[in-house]
C-alpha cells in the first residue's frame, strides 16, 4: 500500500489526468441519476410524498389514477371498511394566471380535504382552509420563480375564480406539472362555474395504512402506491430509458478506467519485473495494483459526488433534478466494484511478467 | 541442511533450448563454487550464455541438468513462489542498468528490500549506514532521475546488500558507465563484498576491471574455464 501510494505521488501528472477522467465520469453518472430521479419526481412527486399507502380508484381506470372517477358516497363506504384514515383526492390539470399577468401558468390541482392527511407540508406561509367565500391555494415553490409570493392572488384561468396564495410547499409535481393544493370545496366551486351540472366526485380515496383487506365495493379496486406511480403517464418509459443509459455509462466508465490502468501497467512491466527479481511475490504486487485502483476510484467517487451535489444545489428549482442518496451510494459502490474487476486484467498481465527480462542487455 | 564452506555452488549445470528441430546447448556441464568474501568474474563474448548462467544462479531460470545450491538451500525445479522467496532472502542482484524504481528515493529503494525481509528473522540492515559507506549520504532523499549514472549504480549496489544475502550477482554493472566510474563501481562492490563477507559473481565483458576480482572464468561456447594467469 505504501508503495502504491508512493508511485501515485511520484507520477502526479499522469495519475491526476486519470483521476480527472474518473471524476468527470462519476460526476456524469451521478448527475444523470439526479436527472433520472428528477424526471421521476416531476411525474410522481406528489403521489410519492403523500402519506397514503393505498388508493381506491374505479375499476375502469386500470390503475391510472388520472382517469378514475368515484361517486361521493364511496368515501363513506371505504371509511367504514377500514380502520385506517381515509381522505378524498381530486386531480385536475389546468392553468393559472397571476394577478395583472396574462401568461397562463401550467398547474395541477390536488383538491383535498384540508383536515385530511393529504394536506401538504408547508415551507412558507400557512396551509389552505375550508372557507366558502375566500378561496385559497398552496402552490409548489417553483411558482416563486414566476414572482408569485404569499398573499398574491391567482386566478383559475378557465373559471376566473380568484384564489389567494396562502403558502408554499416544495417538491410537489404531478405529470411534469407543478401542483397547487386547493380544498375540495374550492374545487367544486371552480367546476360549478364552468359546468352548472357538476356534482362533486373524487378521483381517488387515499388510505393511510394497510388495512385494505375488507374493502370490497363493486366497480372499485384498491391499488398500492407503487402501482399508481408506475402507471402514471410516461413514468415507466422515461425511467427505463434513463436508467438504461445510466447503468450502461456506469459500466463503460468503470471499464475505461480499467483500460487506462491496463495501458499504464503495460508501460511499467519492467518495473514489475524488477520487483519480482528482488523477490516480491504476486500477492504483494496484487495488493499494490488493487491499492492503486482503490485509491484512484475512491478519490474519483468522492470528488465526483461532491461536484455533483454542489452542482445540484445551484440548479434552478424548475429543473427536474433530484439526487437520491441510496441510489448515489449504490452507483458509487458498483462503480468501484467494476473498476476492481477490470483491474484483474492488469493483475493477470503482471502475473505473466518473467523477471528474467531484467537480466542481460535488453534495454 | 548442508553446512558447507561455499556460499554458492553450481554443479554440472547444463541448459538446453529447443530451437526448431535442433537442440541448442547454451551451457554445457558447468560447475562453479564461490566462498564467502570471494569475488568472481565471468567474462566472455556476447551471446556466450552469460545471461543464462546468471539467471540460473539467480533463481530466475531452472537448469536442464545439474544443481544449484545457494547458502544451505538446494534449488531444484521448485515452484516459482519458492524461487521468489529465495531471491528475496538469499540473493542480491546488481542489474546492468541499475534498475532502480523511479518513484522511490535512494533510502526508500533500500528500505523496500529491508521491509520485504522483515519476517525472515535476520537482523535488519541499516539503509542510511550503507548509503554513507558508499558515499551516497547526500543522495538519500533523491529520486533516481536526479542522480548521475554512477550514483544510481551505487544505490543499486547498496540495495543488493539490504537483504543480507548469501550471494551477490552483478550483471554487467559497468555497462552504462564510462571507464573511470565503472572502475569505481566495481571497487565498491569489492569493498562491500569483503566487508560483509559475501560470495559475489560478476558477469562482465569489461576487461579493464578484471584486476579487481579474485578469480576469473571465461565462458565460451557453453563451457566455463578458469583463467589463472590474467
Amino acid at each position: 500500500m505504501k508503495l502504491a501510494w508512493k508511485e501515485l505521488k511520484h507520477s502526479k501528472a499522469k495519475y491526476l489526468l486519470i483521476e480527472s477522467i474518473i471524476i468527470l465520469m462519476i460526476f456524469m453518472v451521478i448527475f444523470l441519476s439526479g436527472l433520472a430521479n428528477g424526471l421521476a419526481r416531476a411525474v410522481s412527486a406528489s403521489i410519492e410524498n403523500a402519506d397514503a399507502n393505498y388508493y381506491v380508484i374505479s375499476n375502469d381506470a386500470q390503475n391510472l389514477i388520472g382517469t378514475s372517477s368515484l361517486s361521493k358516497d364511496v368515501l363513506k363506504q371505504v371509511a367504514s371498511m377500514t380502520t385506517d384514515n381515509v381522505t378524498n383526492l381530486d386531480i385536475q390539470r389546468t392553468s393559472l394566471t397571476s394577478d395583472g399577468n396574462v401568461a397562463k401558468l401550467d398547474v395541477t390541482y390536488f383538491a383535498i380535504d384540508p383536515n385530511g392527511f393529504l394536506s401538504p407540508h408547508i415551507t412558507k406561509g400557512k396551509t389552505i382552509t375550508n372557507t366558502d367565500s375566500a378561496y385559497n391555494i398552496v402552490l409548489n415553490d417553483s411558482f416563486k420563480d414566476e414572482n408569485i409570493d404569499v398573499g398574491d392572488v391567482v386566478e383559475d384561468s378557465p373559471s376566473g375564480i380568484k384564489m389567494t396564495v396562502v403558502g408554499f410547499t416544495k417538491d410537489e409535481m404531478y405529470a411534469h406539472s407543478p401542483v397547487g393544493f386547493i380544498s375540495t370545496g374550492t374545487y367544486s366551486v371552480i367546476n360549478k362555474k364552468l359546468n352548472p351540472a357538476f356534482s362533486e366526485k373524487y378521483k381517488a380515496i387515499a388510505i393511510a395504512g394497510s388495512d385494505v383487506e375488507n374493502i370490497r365495493i363493486t366497480g372499485v379496486s384498491v391499488v398500492d402506491k407503487a402501482t399508481i406511480v408506475k402507471n402514471l403517464p410516461g413514468y415507466q418509459a422515461e425511467q427505463l430509458t434513463i436508467n438504461m443509459i445510466l447503468w450502461v455509462l456506469v459500466v463503460i466508465s468503470a471499464a475505461i478506467l480499467g483500460v487506462f490502468f491496463y495501458v499504464i501497467t503495460i508501460q511499467k512491466l519492467k518495473q514489475f519485473g524488477i520487483l519480482k527479481a528482488i523477490g516480491m511475490g504476486m500477492r504483494e504486487l496484487t495488493n499494490m495494483i488493487i491499492g492503486q485502483v482503490i485509491i484512484l476510484a475512491l478519490f474519483g467517487v468522492i470528488i465526483g459526488n461532491i461536484i455533483a451535489f454542489g452542482m445540484a444545489s445551484m440548479l434552478p428549482s424548475s429543473m427536474p433534478f433530484h439526487l437520491e442518496i441510496p441510489i448515489v451510494i449504490v452507483i458509487s459502490i458498483v462503480f468501484i466494484l467494476i473498476t476492481l474487476f477490470t483491474s484483474l486484467l492488469s493483475i493477470r498481465k503482471v502475473a505473466k511478467v518473467d523477471p528474467i527480462i531484467i537480466i542481460g542487455g535488453n534495454e | 541442511m548442508m553446512k558447507n564452506e561455499y556460499k554458492v555452488q553450481l554443479n554440472n549445470i547444463s541448459k538446453k533450448y529447443q530451437d526448431g528441430d535442433q537442440e541448442n546447448l547454451v551451457l554445457n556441464d558447468i560447475s562453479l563454487k564461490v566462498k564467502p568474501g570471494e569475488f568472481v568474474a565471468i567474462v566472455g563474448p556476447s551471446g556466450c550464455g552469460k545471461s543464462t548462467f546468471l539467471s540460473i544462479a539467480g533463481a530466475l531460470l531452472s537448469p536442464s541438468d545439474g544443481s544449484v545450491i545457494i547458502g544451505d538451500t538446494k534449488l531444484e525445479k521448485k515452484e516459482s513462489r519458492k524461487l521468489t522467496k529465495i531471491r528475496r532472502e538469499k540473493i542480491g542482484f546488481i542489474f546492468q542498468n541499475h534498475y532502480l524504481l523511479p518513484y522511490l528515493t535512494s533510502q526508500e529503494q533500500l528500505q523496500l528490500v529491508i521491509d520485504l525481509n522483515k519476517k525472515n528473522g535476520k537482523p535488519d540492515m541499516n539503509a542510511l549506514e550503507m548509503l554513507e559507506d558508499l558515499g551516497l549520504s547526500a543522495s538519500a532523499k533523491k529520486y533516481p532521475d536526479k542522480m548521475s549514472g554512477g550514483e544510481k549504480q551505487r544505490v543499486a549496489i547498496a540495495r543488493a546488500f539490504m537483504n543480507d544475502p548469501d550471494v551477490i550477482l552483478a550483471d554487467e554493472p559497468t555497462a552504462s558507465l564510462d571507464g573511470v566510474r565503472g572502475r569505481q563501481v566495481v571497487e565498491m562492490i569489492k569493498k562491500e563484498v569483503i566487508k560483509h563477507n559475501k560470495a559475489a559473481i560478476m558477469v562482465t565483458h569489461d576487461e579493464r576491471v578484471l584486476d579487481l576480482v579474485d578469480v576469473i572464468y571465461r565462458l565460451d561456447k557453453g563451457e566455463l574455464k578458469r583463467q589463472d594467469n590474467y
